[in-house]
């Protein structure tokens, strides 16, 4: 019951670092600001090479939530079922994480609005990959479900 | 200049559904490739284009091209690969429609065959680049169109249930299709009932894996008249994509679409009012809703309303997926879309017919939520 263990590459091994250090940097254009993610060469906005990694919030909004009963890959095939949620940060980025549940709880539920802490496993030596804990257990994952606080937002 | 009703669609050709072990991506695009000369009245050598897109199986990737021209003994004057996934229908007959409109060939054949059924073909890849979202079990297909479903659902209030109905009603018209692979007809309970893949999506809100090929062949107007069949005039076209996903906040809502669809409304002179028919890609049941927003039969947030109450099924407002589209014809990634569209326009559906069609709107969307493209298809009124 293992995880998969992303390969660093030259880019992105900045990213994973921060993660054996707890931190969830991403990379700002030092030309225009923008915070990009996913990692990329060059500033999506202006084309900047130039950037630098800066600590972002380890935590967020779920904007959507999955529950695979499907496993794509081997590893993933242990962990099914198993919830991804879309999060929102509030500097800009969005991300996908994984839901850390032993439990089975969460996949029960609608994590839809909810807030995400974001937690890291080191997963080998300087790759620390960030997952996220619900704050707190909503309410069970209903067909017709509305978002919990109205969620209104795009 | 408009190139409206001035390229034609003359002939279409399709093999078998399935699983049909034994044959290539090669041989089912041939077979295709002779029965849409069949339907055309042409002969190979009339064809001077070849546009291909190789099968998930085909071990040439991208230059299948090159395989299928040496295999049919033609030497094209325009010739290419293309691999968009269920965009790459679409996008072929419109690069035959630029590559007639500009003289670089007279008669272009699209052609694709597939064994993704019996090869085993699987619609898993994760998607992100330098962090691949695999990383976090954010993989497959089905989950970047569940994100969809899912957002349309808190934003709308869109149900389960109403995704159902795009389900049902395709596989009410694959019924009627003696070519689909699934013609067992289902209900909204056996949707519900149906295992989840990735919630909310369940197995009867996802398309089959078929083995299978299809050839669309594109001419002038001009030309088609004096073939076989009559000619369906593409009256309007457009193709819109987007690379970008996460960093645009409605990226699962493909927003991008909407502008395909303008285009080819725009070129065609016409409105949703005049679309008597329409075959919208469904690799997921969600991607029918969208497509209804996006091209204007509703408005945003309505399309769970607009399924309901057979309005896309045969005899309803706006019959979709005539055929039983991806989800219960074959899943040849929007290639039968398009020969559907043509057989509605020509009157060849028999008891799947959608009376006086006058225009046939047929769209592709492809690599997850990426690339998309619209067309629409006009009766010959002369």
């Amino acid at each position: 019951m293992t995880k998969p263990t992303p390969v660093p590459t030259p880019l992105s091994q900045p990213f994973w670092q921060a993660g054996a250090n707890g931190e969830l940097r991403m990379q700002r254009c030092l030309a225009c600001g923008h915070i990009r993610f996913p990692i990329g060469p060059v500033c999506t906005c202006c084309l900047s090479p130039d950037a630098e990694w800066v600590p972002v919030s380890r935590h967020g909004k779920v904007l959507s939530h999955l529950v695979f009963h499907r496993g794509y890959s081997a590893d993933w095939r242990e962990e099914v079922p198993y919830s991804v949620v879309m999060v929102q940060l509030e500097e800009g980025p969005r991300l996908f994480l994984d839901v850390i549940d032993p439990d089975k709880i969460y996949v029960e539920t609608d994590l839809v609005g909810h807030e995400v802490d974001i937690t890291f496993e080191v997963m080998a030596d300087n790759i620390g990959v960030p997952r996220a804990v619900p704050r707190s257990v909503p309410a069970a994952w209903a067909h017709a479900g509305q978002a919990p606080d109205g969620d209104a937002g795009k | 200049m408009t190139l409206s009703d001035k390229i034609a669609i003359a002939g279409v050709g399709a093999t078998p559904q399935g699983k049909l072990p034994g044959r290539t991506p090669l041989d089912l695009g041939i077979e295709a490739f002779r029965a849409a000369l069949d339907d055309a009245g042409l002969k190979k050598d009339d064809v001077d284009g070849i546009l291909t897109m190789p099968g998930t199986t085909s071990p040439e990737g991208s230059l299948h091209y090159l395989r299928f021209g040496e295999a049919v003994g033609i030497n094209p004057r325009y010739t290419g690969s293309m691999t968009m996934g269920g965009a790459t229908a679409g996008c072929l007959v419109q690069m035959a429609i630029l590559a007639v409109a500009a003289g670089l060939a007279n008669t272009v054949a699209c052609v694709f065959g597939d064994t993704a059924k019996t090869g085993g073909s699987r619609f898993d890849r994760a998607s992100g680049g330098e962090t691949s979202w695999g990383t976090w079990g954010m993989m497959s297909a089905a989950a970047n169109s569940g994100i969809a479903a899912d957002r349309h659902m808190h934003l709308y209030g869109t149900t389960s249930r109403q995704l159902a109905e795009v389900a049902v009603a395709c596989r009410y018209h694959a019924s009627l299709n003696p070519h689909a692979v699934m013609r067992e007809p289902i209900t909204i309970e056996d949707h519900q009932n149906s295992p989840w893949i990735v919630r909310p999506l369940h197995l009867l809100d996802c398309c089959l894996i078929s083995d299978g090929a299809v050839c669309v062949i594109v001419t002038s107007a001009e030309r088609a008249r004096d073939l076989r069949k009559p000619p369906v005039l593409i009256a309007g076209f457009g193709q819109a994509h987007t690379t970008m996903n996460l960093e645009q906040e409605d990226w699962w809502y493909v927003p991008h679409q909407k502008r395909a669809l303008a285009d080819a409304f725009r070129m065609a002179g016409c409105t949703p009012k005049d679309i008597q028919v329409a075959q919208l890609y469904d690799n997921f049941t969600i991607s029918v809703l969208l497509w209804l927003e996006h091209a204007g039969f509703c408005k945003p947030g309505e399309s769970g309303a607009f399924v309901e109450n057979g309005r896309i099924r045969l005899g309803g407002e706006l019959p979709v997926n005539t055929a039983g589209g991806n989800l219960s014809e074959s899943y040849m990634e929007g290639w039968l879309h398009i020969v559907e569209g043509v057989r509605q326009v020509r009157g060849e559906c028999g008891p799947r017919q959608v009376p006086n069609v006058e225009h046939c709107l047929v769209t592709g969307r492809g690599m997850i939520l990426n690339c998309s493209n619209a067309m629409i298809l006009r009766k010959d009124q002369r």
